[in-house]
């Protein structure tokens, strides 16, 4: 019963997070490839765009209607650094889901994939976040002219929070690869 | 592992099945069987007090220590 309570559970895990990894890639292509369309511009504000135009454009309508391809190449560069671990993250816990499914419930391997998920984001926000803000300012200063193109990047309490999850994470796996281990030794107690 | 166990040499000795003394000692054969095969990793007090019982042997005589080479 329980067993097929978990690959239901798992099988729509994985329906969800296929859908996710469907929207994050529509997510890069459709703002970058229809910058001036209302649906552009609104997946553009999800990555946070918007605050890096807003900052350095009066007319954000002007900008992104005559926008070089260079600057467009940083802006693919930078939303694709945006979604990278996320689209690492689904494709980990989908591998989960797979063993979820098979009823491998408490391995190695799942431990090492939630220590693994933490590790990423861990990256994510300490290194990915802010080179992202690097490559979106980029390409929002690059057509200025020389002396007031801009390199920036921030350090959040967004950061903060996504540290935070992250060393959680990385303490659960490690919990659980404990837990294992233990486990594997019990099995082998006479 | 340096810990080698001599149960199958026991169990000879004493012309006796391995499913026997997994029947008197009140485990599983298979249990059994990771010990008599060297793959325990641990062995319960309880376990050893009722092999040696059965067996009516010594803790020595059924682990032996070899230091690794």
């Amino acid at each position: 019963m329980n067993n097929q309570k978990l690959i239901s559970a798992s099988k729509t895990m994985q329906l969800v997070l296929w859908v996710m990894l469907v929207a994050l890639f529509l997510m890069v292509i459709i703002p970058w490839a229809f910058p001036t369309t209302g649906l552009g511009k609104f997946l553009l504000s999800i990555q946070n765009f918007n605050n890096f135009m807003d900052t350095y454009h009066k007319n954000i309508d002007d900008f992104m209607s005559n926008l070089r391809p260079i600057s467009r190449l940083f802006g693919i560069i930078a939303s694709i650094i945006t979604v990278l671990p996320l689209v690492i993250g689904i494709k980990i816990m989908l591998n989960v889901a797979d063993n979820y499914k098979n009823g491998q419930v408490f391995t190695l391997n799942n431990a090492k994939s939630y220590r693994l998920l933490g590790v990423i984001y861990l990256i994510e926000a300490l290194l990915l976040k802010p080179l992202s803000d690097i490559f979106f300012t980029l390409c929002a200063t690059f057509n200025n002219p020389v002396g007031q193109r801009t390199i920036a990047f921030g350090f959040t309490l967004g950061n903060m929070t996504a540290i935070f999850f992250a060393i959680i994470l990385i303490m659960i796996g490690h919990v659980m690869v404990v837990g294992q281990k233990m486990n594997e030794e019990q099995q082998f107690t006479v | 592992m340096s810990i080698i166990i001599e149960l199958d040499v026991m169990l000879a000795r004493r012309k006796m099945k391995l499913q026997d003394l997994a029947q008197h000692v009140g485990i599983t054969p298979a249990n059994l069987s990771i010990l008599k095969n060297g793959k325990a990793k641990a062995i319960r007090l309880e376990t050893l007090n009722a092999i040696c019982a059965v067996l009516e042997c010594q803790p020595g005589d059924l682990l032996r220590f070899e230091p690794d080479k």
